[in-house]
């Protein structure tokens, strides 16, 4: 795996590295170029100067002596060399540091000039210009002491000649090792001074980039502590930069979530087993001590009723489980039928009547004639239920039980509140959860589903079910319909008085029961 | 010996309950862990069987209050919690035994037993008092290679004796450990049960009486041979 930082430096260093080699090349290339120029130009003024001591007299050519003028034509130790043809190759004059060789032919030059690399005559490096000139006309010749001409065939001849006027090609060379060695000296300078500079790149660059990403090194470190068994670690944002402070706070709440994820996981393990292990020890006891002790007839039929009822009741477990597991995870396949909320939480009341008698709840009734919901009617009755049965069930004796219901701004809200003698507002985020008990132990019949199951079923089909305290001692469970609008006939029902005890159940409609939770546990 | 066994399950209770008397045991059963408790500290039990998430008062709770009052009963914790946190806890807290939900019920036998050799110190199965030799795994008693028949009280208070010997134990004490807190006792069925108990295990006349009285006090069931006459 590629480290961001081993690319960041990589690609630093081959950016700036390469830079800097096209910044350096560039510069020895310009250098180079401009020496050369300045060295070409003043080869070809010095070519020009000489052109201009070619005059024609008349009828032959009249040279300046040139060694005078320009002594290092004659010299004897590092001379310079020219040659002055005509067109049709001749030589005309050479330098006397030429001695009797030639220079090499320069076909093709003209007036600008035309610049070549050779080696001179003596074996030093040197360059040569060639220029076409035409010579000066020189009505008398003057004090100057004239030089002839040379002719084709022999070399250093000063006598006069009688020739046309004609265009002479000049190639003078020029000793440039001098040039060559000050760009050769400046070229090892630049790669000299590009290793070093390089160097310090390198370290430069690995610095910066380690100590830019150190933020980033650190945040890693931290998060690669992080596994199953440390969830509750904490991402320390502080001294953190601007760019990584946001993912070190969506890291946190994730590991929250995740953490909140794993416990809630673990409860509900520890919970399943645990109400999955008490019936099967009991069943393991009576089945053993029917075994190891056989009882009269009454204590065998005991025994069956008893594993019976067991069954029952893991059935009613695992029932209720799968119908939460189905609520969470299947795609919602939802009727939508117009529902009469009123008629409903009425008709799922019916059968609480008496449980709510026996414990002398007061019941308090604040409903509307009719409140039509569109929804699916099966999973709406499952919620009321629960939620009404876990209200009558967790209510105290003598406690009391308010539902209330409006219509508001589209919504149906219903609410349910009773009596609480037991849940803190630590315990509301545990509600829904499955197993979860206020109680842990077995002395009530109840495993903590019903407010799992309603709340799966609310979330199936997009209602806001929550559950608060509105007072210490009062628990609310409350849910939001949308509204459907009014039936065109609304079922004509008795409405219950207002604060009637539930010791009176029979003002309210008998209805049927058309819908069976699969459990009508619950959690309080 | 006598059993408190404080479990809320109803079911549990039922046929633990059955399975402990059936075995032999004196059984109390609570299903609150107030009511449990008040029935650990008002009685001498041998042991307690106690389950941890119980309503009214946790059964941490129940075995941290009776170790600080210096009970001495064995507690045995039997619950569906088996996180080795909880055990570590439980056994931490005094408790000479753990065992998790579902659990067989031979070996919660076994482990009652083999708490009970613990506390009196008695590492063998079986206890001999010369030729009388008491199989406590088998419930089986044995006069001089010859199997003797007990009913399953008489076998409780010998067994309670033997675990007992040569310790004067008091009629209170034997009636305590052999009957429950619902069990009318009449005042001389201790004496009664003795009585029985003598006809079967003792020798012809001439011999030795196993189990001698302390007048006034007790019985005590001695392992020496110059013990005095049965009484």
């Amino acid at each position: 795996m590629r480290s961001i930082r081993s690319q960041l430096t990589l690609a630093l260093l081959g950016t700036v590295l390469g830079l800097a080699a096209v910044c350096g090349s560039g510069f020895y290339a310009w250098t180079r170029h401009a020496l050369l120029a300045r060295f070409d130009a003043a080869l070809l003024a010095k070519a020009r100067a000489l052109g201009a001591l070619v005059q024609w007299d008349r009828d032959h050519l009249e040279v300046s002596p040139a060694e005078q003028l320009m002594p290092e034509f004659g010299a004897v130790r590092h001379p310079q060399y020219f040659q002055i043809r005509r067109a049709d190759g001749a030589v005309v004059v050479r330098s006397p540091s030429m001695g009797d060789r030639d220079l090499p032919s320069a076909a093709g030059a003209d007036e600008t000039g035309s610049f070549r690399d050779l080696t001179l005559p003596d074996g030093r490096p040197g360059r040569t210009v060639a220029i076409q000139f035409r010579p000066t006309v020189e009505e008398e010749a003057g004090d100057a002491e004239i030089h002839r001409p040379a002719s084709s065939q022999a070399g250093g001849d000063r006598r006069g000649a009688r020739l046309e006027p004609q265009p002479l090609t000049l190639v003078l060379a020029e000793d440039q090792s001098d040039l060559l060695q000050m760009l050769r000296t400046l070229r090892w300078s630049l790669i000299a001074a590009g290793l070093v500079l390089a160097g310090a790149i390198v370290a430069a660059v690995t610095l910066v980039v380690r100590s830019g990403l150190s933020p980033l090194m650190r945040l890693a470190a931290q998060v690669r502590t992080i596994d199953v068994s440390s969830l509750s670690t904490r991402i320390r944002d502080e001294n953190m930069s601007a760019e990584l402070s946001p993912i070190a706070q969506r890291l946190n709440e994730l590991l929250a979530r995740l953490g909140a994820a794993f416990a809630r996981e673990k409860r509900f393990t520890n919970d399943a087993a645990h109400e999955l292990r008490t019936p099967i020890a009991e069943l393991w006891a009576l089945a053993e001590v029917g075994l190891s002790y056989p009882g009269d007839p009454a204590t065998t039929r005991q025994s069956f009723e008893d594993a019976m009822e067991i069954a029952r009741q893991m059935d009613a477990i695992v029932s209720t489980l799968l119908a939460v597991a189905r609520a969470e995870a299947g795609p919602p396949m939802l009727a939508k039928d117009p529902v009469d909320l009123v008629v409903l939480v009425r008709e799922t009341w019916h059968p609480l009547t008496g449980t709510a008698a026996g414990k002398e709840i007061q019941v308090d009734w604040d409903l509307p004639p009719t409140a039509v919901a569109r929804a699916d009617g099966r999973l709406l009755t499952i919620i009321i239920r629960n939620l009404l049965s876990n209200a009558v069930d967790h209510t105290p004796a003598g406690g009391c039980l308010h539902i209330d219901g409006r219509v508001n701004a589209g919504f149906i809200e219903l609410g349910v509140t009773n009596t609480n003698t037991s849940l803190t507002p630590a315990d509301l985020p545990h509600l829904g959860e499955p197993f979860w008990r206020k109680n842990a132990s077995r002395s009530d019949t109840h495993r903590g589903l019903g407010l799992a199951l309603a709340l799966a079923y609310s979330k199936q089909m997009g209602l806001d079910l929550h559950f608060d305290l509105p007072q210490p001692d009062r628990f609310r469970a409350f849910v939001q319909v949308p509204f459907s609008g009014p039936l065109v006939a609304p079922p004509q029902l008795p409405r219950p008085i207002a604060r009637r005890p539930a010791s009176t159940p029979s003002t309210f409609p008998e209805i049927p029961r058309h819908v069976i939770a699969p459990g009508s546990s619950s959690a309080q | 010996m006598r059993v408190l066994f404080v479990e809320d399950s109803e079911r549990l209770q039922r046929w633990v309950g059955r399975g402990l008397r059936s075995a032999g045991f004196t059984v109390d059963i609570s299903g609150n862990g107030s009511e449990g408790l008040g029935f650990a500290q008002s009685s001498d039990y041998d042991v307690i069987i106690l389950d941890l998430m119980l309503p009214g008062l946790g059964g941490m709770r129940i075995l941290e209050r009776l170790r600080s009052a210096s009970c001495k009963a064995a507690v045995l914790i039997l619950t569906a919690r088996d996180a080795v946190e909880d055990r570590v806890r439980g056994l931490e807290a005094g408790a000479d035994d753990y065992i998790v939900k579902p659990f067989a019920f031979a070996e919660l036998l076994a482990r009652i037993r083999s708490v009970m050799r613990r506390r009196h110190h008695i590492p063998s199965l079986r206890v001999e008092v010369g030729p009388l030799v008491i199989d406590t795994v088998g419930r089986k008693v044995s006069l001089d290679g010859f199997p003797v028949e007990l009913t399953t009280r008489e076998y409780a208070l010998l067994e309670y004796l033997a675990l007992r010997l040569d310790v004067v134990v008091s009629r209170t004490e034997i009636e305590t450990h052999l009957y429950d807190a619902s069990t009318e006792i009449m005042s001389n069925v201790v004496d009664t049960l003795v009585c029985a108990l003598r006809r079967k295990i003792d020798l012809p006349a001439g011999r030795r009486s196993f189990i001698r009285t302390a007048r006034g006090v007790g019985y005590v069931l001695e392992a020496c041979d110059g013990a005095e006459a049965t009484s």
